[in-house]
């Protein structure tokens, strides 16, 4: 008898043991929606007391694992700037898609979260899940100054014309490419202009061995590439600098084919030209061979490894993103602008509006004032210095907006990327520019103005609208857009003759798309690129 | 007549014993090199690494990746959850699947067949993830470590292994004796049939463990609190940059902010495998033995 009462009594212990284990993490949602409240401070000069309301509310965001989100001084900052306290939840970055798809699908969707304005933000729209903030957005002046009309064409998910969701901004992305000069000066040729001049440097940096080492270890050039539903690893903006030449950017389609007129990439008057030129350069040996299959940046890692020559490159960042990231000499490498077909034409860069996903609010919040006012907050100056490079005279000492340089020490610079990111921050861009631009240096940031200010008086710009119908391609004809992606990557490797490829187009893909394309055309027409030059 | 002795060593023996010596070296290297590789390279300057980073012996050791990643707050409480979730896990695993093989494994029992067929059934077909969520958010497990131990306690395969395993080494005849001898089930679960299951524990303790420390989905789906993270999807968040958006423009911002240097993914691998390495050689024998656990037909 007294054994079996000493065996239930484990059992109960047990019991509650888990019990307690369970309930000792408690869900932030529950804690945010127990709160609106009052917190009581007192002010130490004064003595007296001052009531200040704090509303609570939930949101997930994207944040990098070095940031600590406790005690984190840059989310007290907005609590105390806004009177809100954000409770972050921040999935792992690997499947940040996956968890916030799931929080939706169940409900438990907090207050506003970070998505790309894709096809899933299209299909929460029409099912009302997100709140439709057209008519509030005039409220929050900086939500009007620092992100434009153009901008928020990317969160107008249905064709209502109306807005649901805020875009974070980001500044323009141009691309060109990188060189290694010192190269350049080995196989006694300059930088190219044009795709013949291209292809014979290539040439000269595989096989002339322009690192001197009398080993055949070096390639002309090196794309990148990115597996996604919708494109074969040939297309990458890192690939554009080559691509624009023949009027065609990857993941740009506003930009208009060599005739003008507003075509999908695979109609384009020059696509088989470009993927001929592709085949050209792979089957020659020129083209480091696996860039197909690249993932993230493994091309800028190999031009900083000197196995490659040339890279695509971003003129707002190559100093920061590969220069100063890989710790190279900034003398031995040169920015140029795009190529073109001949010497006549123009280098173009290509502008779609800027954003780098977008802040969505859930339709049954009641706190989307709170929302909106943060999202304000963070598109302020203050808000966004703050959020960028954290808090002044703690994160850095002094900082101009003007240039977008700042002073920092080394240890202000580790602290910071404790606390918070560009990937964390409300707006990637204050009008139009990023928080810190050029590089480290004053020696490197001169040579990024020369660079980028003398690549900017060739170029022709083209700004196009956000272009949203071609993203169903790929949702509505899986099958066939992952035939054209083998058959184009099976071309430019040899495996497949061009007549299969041009018979694949002409006879499936081009009747299947026949729609998205005449509505891709029509869009075009109501919503004109602008060219500048 | 004077019959041949089989077990004499003819020359065809030592060529099939140098051949299979030889093909094991070879799978041997090939498994061991990537661990020398990825060892050495996180020690490696990462200069040293982008001059050349096919080299794998290192001019000098350095520390930097290893100061670099230690430093993360994660890392810290990754390491705390994975060595509760694992440690608890294992004991709790352990425990529930000698009391649930010990009753299963008796064909006596009311219901035998429902039971064994509602266990197979789980190895089958699965709720999916959304239901599996729902069914944890409303048991109160979300955001708690729970989530990561109690939904995979009793692993359905194990289950049977383990059913397979008490059917077939504890004979009837000594649960009888223990019967006569005024034992109680419970007694004789404890007392007589546990201590003979030792193999078969051993070899549970190292599939659970292996299971549990390697586990990063549940946290993904289960939690929202960062600091609850178990250490391999804070190593998954380090090493791999991919990320599910659909926009390719997006996925390339995305993985542009967030790389890490090579030589710091590497020292976070080393991190995270070596606890688990360490166990394994104790639990070897156990590995080999397992192979046949429960293999013997009812």
């Amino acid at each position: 008898m007294f054994k079996k009462a000493i065996s239930i009594l484990l059992c109960i212990m047990v019991m509650v043991t888990a019990l307690i284990g369970c309930s000792s993490g408690k869900n932030t949602k529950e804690q945010a929606n127990s709160v609106e409240e009052t917190t009581t401070t007192t002010t130490e000069n004064t003595g007296t007391e001052e009531k200040k309301e704090v509303i609570e509310v939930t949101t997930i965001l994207q944040v990098n694992p070095e940031i600590v989100l406790e005690d984190n001084p840059v989310l007290k900052k907005i609590e105390e700037d806004t009177g809100v306290r954000l409770i972050v939840e921040a999935p792992p970055l690997n499947d940040f898609g996956d968890r916030v798809k799931v929080l939706v699908s169940t409900g438990d969707m907090p207050d506003f979260f970070i998505y790309g304005a894709d096809v899933a933000a299209k299909q929460w729209a029409q099912e009302g899940l997100l709140a439709d903030v057209t008519d509030k957005i005039k409220d929050y002046p900086n939500l009007v100054s620092n992100i434009s009309k153009e901008q928020y064409g990317d969160t107008m998910l249905l064709e209502d014309g109306r807005i649901y969701g805020i875009p974070r901004p980001n500044s323009y992305d141009k691309w060109g490419f990188l060189i290694n000069k010192k190269w350049l000066d080995k196989v006694g040729k300059d930088v190219p202009k044009t795709v013949d001049e291209f292809i014979d440097v290539c040439r000269a940096f595989t096989f002339e061995d322009p690192d001197g080492n009398n080993q055949d270890d070096t390639y002309g050039v090196s794309f990148g590439a990115q597996q996604n539903s919708m494109d074969s690893g040939i297309w990458h903006l890192y690939n554009d600098f080559l691509s624009t030449a023949y009027g065609i950017s990857s993941w740009h389609p506003g930009m208009p084919d060599v005739d003008g007129s507003f075509k999908l990439r695979a109609l384009k008057s020059k696509y088989y030209d470009y993927l001929t030129l592709l085949k050209q350069l792979y089957s020659e040996g020129i083209i480091d061979r696996e860039f197909i299959t690249h993932k993230s940046s493994e091309n800028i890692e190999k031009f900083a490894q000197n196995r490659v020559g040339i890279v695509g490159a971003s003129e707002k960042n190559y100093t920061t993103q590969i220069i100063e990231k890989y710790s190279l000499n900034p003398d031995d490498y040169v920015y140029a602008p795009p190529l073109t077909l001949d010497e006549n034409s123009k280098p173009v860069y290509v502008l779609p509006p800027s954003n780098w996903m977008a802040f969505f609010i859930n339709a049954k919040s009641d706190k989307i004032d709170a929302v909106l006012k943060v999202l304000d907050w963070g598109n302020s100056e203050e808000g966004f210095v703050t959020m960028q490079l954290g808090i002044a005279g703690v994160h850095y000492n002094k900082y101009d907006i003007e240039t977008r340089t700042v002073e920092r020490t080394k240890e202000q610079a580790e602290a910071v990327a404790k606390v918070t990111s560009n990937m964390m921050a409300f707006a990637n861009a204050y009008k139009g520019k990023e928080a810190l631009m050029g590089g480290s240096t004053p020696e490197t940031i001169a040579k990024w103005q020369k660079e980028s200010a003398a690549a900017d008086a060739v170029t022709r710009k083209i700004y196009t609208p956000f272009v949203k119908m071609i993203d169903k391609i790929a949702v509505e004809f899986p099958d066939e857009t992952q035939t054209l992606n083998s058959l184009e990557v099976r071309y430019v490797t040899g495996e497949v003759q061009l007549d299969e490829l041009k018979k694949f187009i002409e006879e499936t893909w081009k009747v299947k798309t026949a729609a998205i394309a005449k509505e891709f055309a029509d869009f075009m027409a109501k919503n004109p690129v602008r060219i500048e030059d | 007549m004077r019959v041949k002795n089989a077990l004499v060593r003819g020359p065809g023996d030592s060529f099939v014993e140098v051949f299979s010596t030889l093909t094991v070296s070879v799978f041997a290297l090939c498994c061991l090199l990537p661990f020398a590789y990825v060892f050495f390279v996180s020690f490696m300057p990462y200069t040293e690494y982008l001059e050349n980073p096919l080299k794998v012996i290192p001019s000098k050791f350095d520390l930097t990746a290893y100061r670099q990643m230690l430093g993360y707050k994660l890392i810290q409480s990754g390491y705390q959850v994975s060595v509760f979730t694992t440690v608890v896990g294992t004991i709790l695993s352990v425990f529930l699947l000698v009391i649930s093989g010990y009753p299963l494994s008796k064909t006596n029992l009311k219901g035998h067949r429902f039971f064994i067929y509602m266990v197979l059934f789980t190895m089958f077909f699965n709720g999916g993830m959304i239901p599996n969520y729902i069914l944890i958010r409303n048991l109160g497990l979300q955001n708690t470590v729970w989530a990561l131990i109690i939904p995979g306690c009793i692993n359905s395969f194990n289950l049977i292994l383990m059913k397979n395993y008490i059917k077939s080494t504890v004979p009837e005849t000594l649960e009888e004796a223990a019967k006569i001898d005024g034992a109680n089930d419970i007694r004789i679960l404890f007392s007589i049939v546990t201590p003979l299951l030792k193999p078969a524990i051993a070899t549970m303790t190292v599939f659970c463990s292996v299971g549990y420390w390697n586990n990063y989905f549940s946290a993904m789906l289960y939690l929202q609190d960062r600091k609850l993270w178990p250490l391999t999807l804070v190593l998954r968040e380090l090493v791999v940059e991919n990320t599910s958006a659909v926009s390719p423009v997006t996925q390339m911002l995305t993985s542009t902010h967030r790389s890490h240097p090579f030589t710091l993914k590497m020292a976070a691998i080393i991190v995270t495998i070596t606890p688990i390495l360490i166990v394994y050689p104790f639990m070897q024998r156990y590995f080999v033995k397992g192979i046949s656990l429960g293999s013997v037909k009812e």
